[in-house]
């Protein structure tokens, strides 16, 4: 009895000091989104955060055919997650060709984001699930196709 | 015991000096120093400006452009990716001249980028011989000859020239790097192989006969210390060129170091002179790159590191201007910094390379990549992408005129 009453001590212990570990990017987003956009996310339960990269062939056809079947206002599949693309300025026509969706599109006028250390080559993709990471990848080349499939949105 | 640990330490302080000295011979072995000009002082620096009207949708910075003159008359040809056309500025009589629109059919432009973002859909340069000749460099797959009428004088296939001259490569050029420019009546383009092993040097510069298709290769090719760390320089690995050149000289430089050189083509010769800035590193750390790494690296690197551009040779004035971006610690307490604060630094330089000026340039004024000569001086646009003062219905130029005292 002794014995499992220690083990319990242990256990409620460890799980009591345990924190969940935030990674660089995590942090560097929740620093971008709280100083700079007055977004709070540790408020928000489930969401997804595109960061679109200011670089060459980064937002293609694919890129937008999946970004307007993920935003697409009919499709109730992830109704309860909150959708927001951050996009530079020098990229920003790519909202002409994603009118009227459910997502978030912000557009980062004055090149902040790498300050904050939002500076991906490449564009990044991210879901969180109950307010942690639970997925990321570069949505980039042959990733858009995966990424898309993986949403259940095949681009083909 | 106590003689071990001292052996310990001995080892480790000749393992640090070791370090330290490796890390300065790269220095020492690959960068001249520069000197100055013993009448430095008697060169003084003029800033003035001018503006030109545009209209709310017209571009008000040119990436791609260059600069040609003609009955006394300076004009600026650009490449406006909004408008998928050249525009030609007259900048002696502070005008819009033209308008070349490149949507035209019969001119086989086709699905050009907006955002000038994918550079295989993009105008990658200009260059001019008159105005029945400007040579537009169409995604670095063919080069376009076409008239300000419009009309289509010539069509040459890059991949065709390579396949014609056997050349185990293909040409290219950017406006802000290796940029294609006329010498000796040959227009020089960058060679780039398929197959780079970093261990023989082979050239980069090649200059192609419009008339026949032909190729001449010249011994020029990256500089020692590149090969010394197999072109490990991340973004900085260019060469550097420009249409500003000094007559029977082809002067050239490299992102990646401080060094300017110098090719005499009557003796095959190649000269380096030093150039080194007061401040700041003067030659770019070698950076690894294992798939998997995070690109950031390269950023980190990017801004870690300085820049060099091209060298410009004042015809007017007889002097070379040099611009550098000045590396920066990326960490800036809980923030970083970018690219965008690196301190946009201009050296002058006399026809032997010795120092007449350096200038540090205001921050967050001037952007890089946009400058050119006239005979009113040095042209250079103020439209860095933090400035929050720039004027959608003016083309805008500062003006940076060097002259020699004569009082002095």
């Amino acid at each position: 009895m002794r014995r499992y009453f220690i083990i319990l001590i242990v256990f409620f212990t460890i799980t009591s000091c345990y924190k969940h570990k935030v990674s660089e990017e995590e942090e560097h987003l929740n620093m971008y989104f709280k100083e700079k956009q007055n977004i709070d996310l540790s408020k928000l339960d489930n969401y997804f955060i595109i960061v679109i990269s200011g670089n060459c062939g980064s937002c293609t056809e694919k890129t937008i055919k999946f970004l307007k079947q993920l935003g697409n206002k009919r499709d109730t599949k992830f109704s309860d997650y909150k959708k927001i693309v951050v996009i530079p300025s020098n990229n920003a026509e790519v909202l002409d060709s994603i009118k009227n969706s459910n997502i978030q599109f912000i557009v980062d006028e004055g090149f902040e984001m790498e300050k904050f250390g939002v500076n991906f080559q490449r564009n990044a993709f991210f879901e969180f699930k109950n307010s942690r990471l639970f997925y990321k990848d570069w949505l980039y080349l042959d990733n858009v196709d995966s990424i898309a499939k993986k949403y259940g949105y095949p681009l083909k | 015991m106590f003689k071990y640990l001292l052996f310990v330490f001995c080892l480790f302080c000749f393992i640090c000096i070791c370090f330290i000295s490796c890390k300065n011979s790269d220095q020492d072995k690959y960068i001249i120093k520069s000197k100055f000009a013993e009448d430095a002082l008697e060169y003084e620096v003029k800033l003035d400006s001018i503006h030109i009207p545009i209209k709310q949708e017209d571009v008000s910075i040119y990436f791609t452009y260059t600069q040609y003159s003609e009955n006394n008359v300076d004009y600026l040809l650009g490449y406006s990716p909004t408008t998928s056309s050249i525009d030609v500025f007259d900048l002696t009589n502070r005008t819009v001249h033209k308008r070349l629109s490149l949507l035209s059919e019969n001119l086989s432009f086709k699905n050009l980028d907006k955002k000038d973002l994918d550079k295989s859909r993009s105008v990658t340069d200009i260059s001019i011989i008159n105005f029945n000749s400007i040579i537009l460099n169409y995604g670095n797959d063919r080069l376009i000859i076409i008239d300000t009428n419009l009309r289509k004088k010539q069509e040459i296939s890059l991949y065709g020239i390579s396949v014609k001259n056997n050349m185990p490569g293909r040409l290219i050029s950017y406006s802000h790097e290796f940029k294609m420019f006329f010498y000796d009546g040959q227009l020089i383009l960058n060679q780039v192989y398929y197959d780079f092993d970093w261990v023989k040097k082979v050239p980069a510069f090649a200059s192609l006969n419009l008339l026949n298709g032909n190729l001449h290769f010249l011994p020029i090719s990256y500089s020692d210390y590149l090969y010394k760390i197999k072109g490990s320089a991340g973004f900085l690995t260019s060469i550097v060129t420009s249409e500003h050149q000094k007559t029977g000289f082809l002067t050239y430089s490299y992102l990646y170091e401080s060094n300017i050189y110098q090719y005499d083509p009557k003796n095959s010769t190649i000269t380096s002179f030093g150039a080194t800035p007061s401040k700041g590193k003067n030659i770019v750390d070698s950076i690894s790159y294992i798939n998997g790494d995070d690109p950031k690296k390269w950023v980190t690197h990017h801004i870690e590191n300085s820049q060099f551009f091209n060298v410009m040779y004042d015809q007017y004035r007889h002097v070379y201007y040099r611009f550098s971006l000045r590396n920066i610690i990326q960490k800036d307490g809980k923030y970083f910094k970018t690219i965008l604060d690196k301190p946009l630094v201009l050296m002058i330089f006399n026809e032997k390379f010795e120092i007449i000026k350096e200038i540090e340039l205001p921050m967050y004024k001037y952007s890089p990549n946009t400058w050119f000569i006239t005979k009113e001086g040095l042209f250079i646009s103020p439209t860095h992408r933090k400035n929050k003062f720039i004027d959608p219905l003016h083309l805008r130029f500062d003006i940076i005129k060097v002259y020699k005292n004569k009082s002095s």
